[in-house]
């Protein structure tokens, strides 16, 4: 078996490499530009010459022809908004579809992603000969990235997209990594108004937590940047405690929780089907609960 | 017969679903209801973007024309969907009278207002102290002098007085003895000289000032008239059925939304060990809820249908308004017997549902006014 | 310019229940139009308000979306019109499948600047068919696009990616595919439900396309998660009392 691996990020590119070993003995992987040249990443690495003003997506078409050529039986590209696109494109000039947010890769190369909001799990598998998958190492069984390191240059196939990029902005960072918060506090519509999120934050910090939230109060309201809205859509996480004030529960956003090892929920109607999910709950009215817990655990 | 709701229908209220939950903030409406007696604007004008409070308004005046059975389910669905009682469903009913007898200079002023506000301009001044049912009594006049027009009189439980423009006023003409030939409508600013309000204090619909209007010796121009003088009476009747049920109907949303809080309480809350609903005493509440319900509905909806197939609705219109008016009322009494204490408090909505749902045995006629109504003519079917 | 905007009918998830042997029951799922193809439609809108122009909706799928209701509430959402090709042949289509159809269908419009798609279908989410669409049509194509503008007939667009935002000129005709915060999809009104019947609404099948594409992915099972055991440690009310026995309760943890 063989699987090439693509990354935009230099650590995922690293990770992948090794993991990839689990699934296939021959670990090829493709990089743009000199960076990784020298590190031991894997068997071969491919590697495309930086080419003057282009776009990351211009690479498309030799990455294409590349595997088109090449043949391996896995691709594992990064999950990057990006490379969303990339994948898209390389499958569609190759005749088959990417298997994306790939929660989970059996050994035979069938993989598990989330479907219909989080409310259930497909098991899904290529039937062509080549198997894409956009994926984080994450999900996938740890090994240290090794290989010869067999440069091979690869021409680069000029692309006929006239899509020019005007400037790039960095964002605004965001502090907040909520991936990598072990604690998370979440909020939902329960929450009157944005003066009231100075009140969550207090709690948050009493906690150590970050603050997250469901995706109105992100998309709608606002209120907090989309890179913390938790959800299908949105981050997923695994924190060791999750802490749900005034959110209903709903499974579009549940699902991007039910990893949390505990679940505490403060909602002032019983019947939020959070409940169900929670290990502690109160029914009653955010507005006192959350500043006695501010109280109690600030000190 | 066909109980089922047409595409147009059914899309209108998924929609409406759409905007409650987008835009719905029972939290503010509390505000407004308990605290600052105020008009919930913000949810109205994004009922207003959307063309709801428009509903039933002729297309030549900006509206969208549906049919009375629609607008009754609109305004229904808009309370179910709420819990609250939100009169713009029926602003086409509550401007018709305007947009068939105004100038139209008042058609303009009327329908700048409802694009801008969401509601009409307009408080209606008809009760006075000694003329409650018996509406004929009023003794507000209007009086020419020198090409103008002088309102003398006094105007009692005036719904949204201090937050209307205008007071859409009801004089009587104390010579004509026809009392239906002998009222007269005037659009009176409510910032004319020798207008004076004082505020009464209702119990539930706080988020509509209720008040004492006082008129000494207002001056208008003649172009201040609505419609034809000494028709007064027979305009404002244009639509009274339709009115009651479109009243009701916010009663009937009410319950429903209160039933299915409890139905689903009671299959949560648990006391001696079991959930509430497995006690038969609480299954037999449920039960018979769910009968008044279905009796409302059919009701309403039947007669809203009648209207529309050109039935006359005189009979219909009353029990109607009588019966939703007191089953409403028991639906929601009975809610917040099965909530307990916490339904009692302000915590729930049940308790400010019962406080809006029991003004509707008194306003747009009685319970007992209905009988009146209805038991005469029902017995004249027998003569 | 005329837009084109993609959309996906899907089961509304709201309505989906799990069967005890974990399989997802759709029998009281209806059909709905996938929720962030919404946003695709209103940008479409809203472009053809500014720059004048037409709007039609595409869509492709099982014979089921040849729905009358279906029809009105995309057509309410301010299309001119709609162009649906619906067939057994098409159901549960892969992105390179969709991809293929969509390009069938649009080789029946006459003249298009721009095809919009959604951030995601609201049941797979796999984000991929406004990709290969652009792929396969030979045109640019660019995801994650929170902000249009026309510009001298090209498309400015602010791309927002994890940490960076770029601003892309793309020349037209092109695929983009819009994020789920550029817009806030209207209400739509009784006025525009009940012009929707009005509006014109063609419905081809798999056979008046030149469309072939076999799947490329198997599907060997859908099943809801198990639930995670949780304590469900809950306490009623609020009062001081009630509020002290949670703290306690999630000291535990915190």
């Amino acid at each position: 078996m063989k699987a090439f691996i693509y990354a935009e990020t230099a650590p995922q590119m690293s990770a992948l490499c090794g993991c990839a070993r689990a699934y296939a003995d021959a670990v090829e992987a493709v990089a743009i530009g000199d960076e990784l040249k020298d590190a031991a990443l894997a068997d071969k690495v491919f590697h495309i010459a930086t080419q003057a003003g282009v776009m990351v997506e211009d690479y498309t078409e030799t990455i294409a022809d590349l595997i088109a050529n090449e043949q391996p039986d896995f691709v594992f590209i990064e999950t990057t908004r990006r490379n969303k696109l990339i994948a898209g494109r390389i499958a569609a000039l190759l005749g088959t579809s990417v298997m994306t947010d790939v929660i989970e890769l059996a050994e035979n190369g069938t993989a598990k992603h989330l479907v219909y909001g989080g409310a259930a799990t497909r098991t899904e598998k290529a039937t062509g000969p080549v198997a894409i998958y956009l994926l984080g190492s994450d999900v996938l069984p740890n090994h240290d990235a090794q290989g010869a390191n067999e440069i091979v240059e690869v021409p680069f196939i000029t692309p006929v997209s006239q899509v020019k990029c005007r400037s790039v902005a960095k964002k605004e960072k965001s502090a907040v990594n909520l991936s990598a918060s072990q604690t998370v506090v979440g909020i939902g519509r329960g929450i009157a108004k944005e003066d009231d999120l100075v009140m969550i934050r207090a709690f948050a910090d009493a906690i150590e937590g970050e603050v997250g939230c469901t995706r109105p109060i992100a998309e709608e309201e606002k209120w907090l940047p989309r890179e913390v809205y938790i959800g299908v859509s949105g981050v997923m996480l695994a924190p060791e405690v999750y802490v749900a004030i005034g959110l209903s529960g709903q499974v579009q956003h549940t699902v991007g929780i039910n990893r949390a090892k505990t679940i505490i929920a403060i909602n002032k109607e019983a019947s939020a089907p959070i409940f169900k999910q929670a290990d502690y709950g109160i029914v009653g009215d955010l507005y006192k609960v959350i500043p006695a817990l501010t109280e109690a655990f600030g000190k | 017969m066909d109980f089922g709701l047409s595409e147009e229908q059914e899309l209108l209220f998924e929609n409406l679903a759409d905007l409650v939950e987008r835009e719905w903030d029972e939290e503010a409406y509390n505000d407004c209801y308990y605290n600052k007696h105020c008009y919930p604007r913000d949810f109205i004008m994004k009922l207003q973007e959307a063309g709801f409070t428009m509903l039933g308004v002729p297309e030549e005046f900006g509206g969208t024309p549906v049919d009375t059975v629609t607008m009754v389910m609109f305004a229904k669905e808009l309370a179910r969907m709420t819990g609250a009682s939100l009169p713009c469903a029926s602003n086409a009913i509550s401007i018709d009278d305007i947009l068939s007898f105004g100038s139209p200079e008042q058609q303009r002023i009327v329908l700048d207002y409802v694009a801008q506000n969401g509601s009409a301009p307009f408080a209606l001044g008809f009760s006075e102290p000694q003329a409650g049912s018996d509406s004929s009594g009023i003794l507000t006049t209007a009086t020419r002098k020198d090409g103008k027009v002088y309102i003398s009189g006094h105007k009692t439980m005036v719904t949204d007085a201090d937050t209307s423009p205008y007071l859409l006023c009801i004089t009587k003409n104390l010579e004509e003895p026809v009392a239906f030939k002998a009222m007269s409508m005037w659009l009176v600013p409510m910032d004319a000289p020798g207008v004076r309000l004082e505020p009464l204090h209702k119990i539930g619909l706080r988020t509509s000032g209720f008040h004492e209007v006082y008129l000494e010796n207002v001056e208008l121009p003649e172009s201040s008239l609505l419609g034809v003088e000494g028709a007064g009476f027979m305009q404002l009747m244009k639509n009274f059925e339709i009115e009651r049920l479109m009243l009701v109907a916010i009663g009937v949303g009410m319950a429903e939304a209160a039933f299915e809080e409890v139905a689903r309480y009671a299959n949560y809350r648990e006391q001696f060990g079991k959930p509430l609903g497995q006690f038969q005493l609480i299954q037999e509440k449920i039960t018979d809820m769910a009968i008044k319900l279905e009796n409302m509905k059919n009701i309403i909806f039947k007669t809203a249908w009648e209207k529309d197939n050109g039935r006359s609705v005189q009979i219909g219109s009353a029990l109607a308004k009588r019966y939703c008016a007191m089953a409403s009322f028991e639906v929601l009494d009975e809610a917040m017997q099965i909530m307990g204490g916490m339904g009692y408090t302000e915590e729930s909505r049940i308790s400010r549902m019962w406080l809006d749902a029991r003004h509707l045995r008194i306003a747009g006629g009685t319970d007992e006014i209905m009988v009146h109504i209805a038991g005469r003519a029902i017995l004249k079917n027998y003569k | 310019m005329n837009v084109v905007a993609c959309v996906k009918v899907v089961p509304d998830d709201q309505d989906l229940t799990v069967s005890p042997d974990y399989t997802l029951d759709f029998d009281r799922a209806r059909p709905s139009i996938s929720t962030y193809d919404l946003n695709a439609v209103e940008e479409g809108v809203r472009l053809v308000e500014d720059n004048g122009g037409s709007l039609k909706v595409l869509t492709v799928g099982d014979s089921s979306i040849d729905d009358s209701k279906l029809k009105k509430n995309i057509l309410s959402r301010g299309a001119d019109d709609l162009l649906m090709v619906a067939d057994e042949d098409m159901k549960a289509m892969d992105a390179h499948q969709t991809a293929c159809a969509l390009k069938a269908a649009l080789a029946k419009i006459d003249s298009y600047d721009l095809i919009l798609c959604g951030d995601g279908s609201a049941d797979l989410y796999a984000q991929q068919v406004g990709a290969q669409l652009g792929q396969l049509l030979g045109i640019p194509v660019i995801n994650c696009v929170s902000k249009i503008t026309v510009e001298n007939g090209a498309v400015i667009a602010e791309r927002t990616l994890e940490h960076e935002v770029e601003i892309l000129e793309i020349p037209m005709p092109a695929v983009i595919s819009v994020t789920s915060d550029i817009n806030l999809p209207r209400i739509a009104g009784m006025k525009q439900i009940l012009a929707a019947g009005k509006k014109p609404a063609v419905v081809l099948r798999a056979t008046d396309l030149e469309y072939a594409a076999l799947a490329t992915i198997e599907v060997l099972e859908t099943l809801a998660p198990k639930e995670t055991d949780r304590k469900h440690i809950i306490i009623e009310g609020d009062s001081d009392e009630a509020i002290a026995a949670f703290i306690a309760n999630v000291a535990k943890v915190i």
